[in-house]
């Protein structure tokens, strides 16, 4: 217990701290300027159909739900992490979807159901880049529709009694009116 | 665009919302995958809390057993093995083996998988394929997952007591139709018909978020009659505030805001009203004090729910340089003269603008020598009240009965008007009042309008200005105009373009009215609504037009097109030289106008646009 030792214990910890932050300070250099050598390894996910992808760090980076998994568990990014809502058809087009620069129109070249798949991964994975493009691409599409048309584009039941929705159309009625005018 | 269903959904937000909770022993994903291929219920309950309350149902599950979220939070799960929301024990068809084995595995601390008997809220039997994950945090339990597999029972269980054949038949029919839609198939074949809508897994609050929030308030209406979830969710004031905010832009929907609460409407109701008109009308407003020496020709503008009115011409055509604020919060409003130390020099003619939220600049008119073109900021709120001049460098040609607004609540735009030897004006002017040293830039086209005075300047649209009637320029005459010209300032090279017109030749654009157009016109009154439209009246009028008729235009439509608009009350009796201002949003103040009467500032009339709170 003499000082001398446990200053020589604490100076060697206190050198394999700097190190280690050096080495963050390092990782994060090599991060931003992203034409270097990674000396980070790929990040390895397993989807629901158990197919693996080596994802590169500076993408799972914009997956906040896997990345806030990465951080809790000491940087552990041996194994690889399991995505029990994703299908690899998901994540593979998330992956294409990033490598075209989130380009609007390729979405626009899918079917309405991966949309939506991609909008629940989205969600899920926590991104929001892409979770704003896609909810913006939903909310065009809906613009100025007629009910009809909503439900049958989102597959939703129509589960009002026949007498609450004469109600609600005609308090939503001005929904569907033009102005007050003398034309 | 192309849709077509080849792929199939997964449903699991409820991970994501443990994921995304801040506690400590927050968990990663779950370490099973979800097998099943067609939706399920899923139910997390809080381990920790006595009795596992509910803390997060999913969508599917409110659908299928008709329970919304909000009826089951908090409660144990059990409820479901009673039959309708009043029954207090458990049925007796329900297998007592399989509940104990749920004890048992819970208490252990291990997984469970079975099969068991429940109800829905109406009372029609599930049968529950159901697995039950326990989640540990650092040593001990501290949530658990329910998976829901819910498909049809074969029971008869005879009509629910109390409720009417008609009633079991009608609930029984929809779960038929929900169920039916579900589609299951068995596990393993990747080719799942759609089930439940995919969106409605989403949660509310991303739901509303980012896709409601981003229509406009008609579709919100519309969208609320889709089904009984979407119909909740468009109740809720918070997403109408986003709503009207992505409608109108954050600085409409901040002057919205400065109506104190008592007084405002809720946000879905101002959204409807101001998108309607249904409750506009003309209303008197009598108020307190006295703007004396009394004027015409002054200028008005609205800073929240004040109104501000600097200068005019006084009897002896004198221009007078003294400062009023009328307090439309108070409850009893008066005029009250606002003591400054150094006024700007007296006019009449100018124009006065809000900018910077709550300061007021002054540009150009008719002084004692002449015309102008200083510019002087008011800030309303400084204690004393004090005009400051602007330096601005290059300024425009000094005028008077030129039109101005402001651009992004920070820079003033000045157009046309009146210069010395009464030549008309053109041009377009900007000053960006945020900046240290404010410097007057003109706006570079390479065509303008005909020069004119007595025209109006609206903005809209954020980053959009219409201009609208003032005696024009056409060859050596002069005429009423009811010309409609825009120009779009986040535009790199703006231009202006004619929207409506009178056919005048020459002009791009013009034959191409569309509606009603109002009578050509000066010194009206221009009106911004929310959302864009434009709403005009007043001003002088040729012929024996009435000048109070309201005419509206939405310059964002494809087709632009002029409509009247018919509004109960009493306008300002035939009239012209108002000024007006629209104070809170809602209310268009309309004052003076040279009706050959003596000047009645104590009595004003006020065009409501909503609904006022009493």
């Amino acid at each position: 217990m003499g000082e001398k030792g446990e200053s020589s214990k604490s100076a060697m910890l206190k050198h394999a701290e700097e190190e280690e932050l050096n080495t963050k300070r390092l990782k994060t250099v090599e991060g931003e300027e992203s034409n270097m050598v990674e000396e980070t390894e790929n990040i390895k996910l397993k989807t629901s159909d158990e197919i693996i992808f080596e994802v590169e760090p500076s993408i799972v980076k914009e997956m906040v739900t896997i990345q806030t998994f990465i951080e809790d568990n000491n940087n552990e990014t041996s194994i690889p992490i399991p995505l029990p809502n994703v299908t690899s058809n998901t994540l593979r087009r998330i992956l294409e979807f990033k490598a075209r620069g989130f380009d609007e129109e390729f979405v626009k070249t899918l079917g309405m159901d991966e949309v939506f798949e991609l909008i629940l991964a989205a969600n899920y994975l926590n991104m929001k880049t892409l979770l704003d493009i896609l909810t913006k691409i939903i909310a065009d599409f809906i613009k100025n529709k007629s009910v009809e048309f909503v439900r049958k584009f989102f597959n939703i039941v129509n589960d009002f009694t026949p007498e609450e929705e004469a109600k609600i159309r005609e308090e939503n009625a001005w929904a569907f009116e033009g102005f007050e005018c003398d034309d | 665009m192309e849709w077509d269903s080849n792929s199939d959904l997964s449903d699991d937000e409820a991970v994501s919302f443990m994921l995304n909770d801040d506690d400590d022993d927050a968990v990663g994903p779950l370490p099973f995958p979800v097998l099943q291929t067609a939706p399920c219920g899923f139910v997390v309950t809080d381990a920790v809390e006595p009795d596992h309350p509910i803390i997060y149902v999913n969508a599917v599950f409110e659908m299928v057993t008709g329970y919304r979220a909000e009826e089951v939070l908090g409660r144990n799960c059990r409820f479901l093995q009673c039959r309708g929301p009043f029954a207090k024990r458990r049925h007796p068809l329900v297998d007592s083996t399989v509940v104990s084995e749920i004890r048992r595995c819970l208490d252990e601390g291990v997984e469970f998988q079975g099969e068991l008997l429940n109800f829905r809220k109406d009372g029609s039997p599930l049968m529950n394929r159901l697995r039950l994950t326990p989640i540990y945090g650092e040593d001990e339990i501290t949530h658990v997952i329910g998976i829901q597999f819910f498909t049809e029972a074969n029971i008869d269980l005879g009509p629910l007591p109390g409720s009417t054949i008609k009633e079991s038949t009608k609930s029984s029919d929809r779960f038929h139709s929900v169920l039916s839609s579900l589609n299951p198939v068995p596990v393993g074949d990747r080719n799942v018909t759609r089930g439940i809508c995919g969106i409605l897994q989403l949660s509310d609050e991303v739901l509303s978020l980012k896709i409601l929030a981003r229509l406009t308030p008609r579709d919100i209406a519309s969208v609320g009659s889709v089904c009984r979830h979407l119909y909740e969710l468009t109740k809720n004031e918070d997403l109408w505030r986003m709503v009207c905010q992505n409608a109108w832009g954050s600085e409409t929907t901040r002057v919205l805001e400065t109506v104190p609460g008592a007084r405002r409407l809720g946000w879905g109701r101002l959204a409807r009203e101001l998108t309607t008109l249904e409750a506009a009308a003309w209303r008197k407003l009598t108020v307190g004090g006295a703007v004396e020496p009394s004027r015409c020709n002054f200028s008005a503008c609205a800073v929240g729910n004040r109104v501000v009115l600097f200068g005019g011409e006084g009897v002896n055509m004198q221009p007078m340089n003294d400062t009023f604020v009328l307090d439309l919060n108070s409850s009893n409003p008066e005029w009250q003269h606002v003591q400054v130390s150094s006024p700007p020099p007296g006019r009449w003619g100018h124009t006065l603008s809000c900018v910077n939220g709550s300061r007021l600049v002054v540009f150009g008119g008719c002084g004692t020598q002449g015309l102008l073109n200083d510019v002087f900021v008011l800030d309303l709120d400084a204690k004393p009240p004090t005009w400051r001049e602007i330096s601005g460098l290059a300024p425009p040609l000094p005028r008077s009965w030129h039109s101005s607004c402001t651009l992004d609540g920070t820079k003033l735009i000045v157009s046309g008007g009146c210069a010395d030897s009464g030549v008309l004006l053109s041009d377009t002017f900007l000053l960006d009042l945020s900046m240290e040293k404010p410097v007057w830039r003109e706006i570079p086209v390479a065509w303008t309008p005909p020069s004119r005075l007595g025209h109006t300047l609206s903005v809209y649209g954020g980053r959009k200005i219409l201009m609208f009637g003032g005696l024009a320029k056409c060859g050596a005459l002069r005429f009423r105009s009811s010309d409609v010209f825009t120009m779009d300032l986040s535009e790199e090279e703006p231009c202006w373009r004619c929207v409506t017109g009178s056919g005048l030749p020459g002009l791009p654009g013009t034959g191409n009215p569309g509606g009603i157009a109002p009578p050509p016109r000066l010194d009206h009154v221009a009106v911004s609504l929310p959302g864009g439209r434009i709403l005009i009246f007043g001003g002088s009028v040729a012929g024996l037009h009435s000048a109070s008729q309201l005419y509206i235009l939405d310059p964002t439509d494809e087709k632009p097109t002029w409509r009247i608009l018919n509004v109960p009350g009493r306008p300002p009796r035939f009239a012209w030289g108002h000024s007006t201002c629209v104070v809170g949003g809602t209310r268009a103040i309309v004052m003076g106008g040279q009706t050959g009467e003596e000047w009645m500032l104590s009595e004003l009339h006020e065009l409501s646009l909503a609904s006022s709170v009493s």
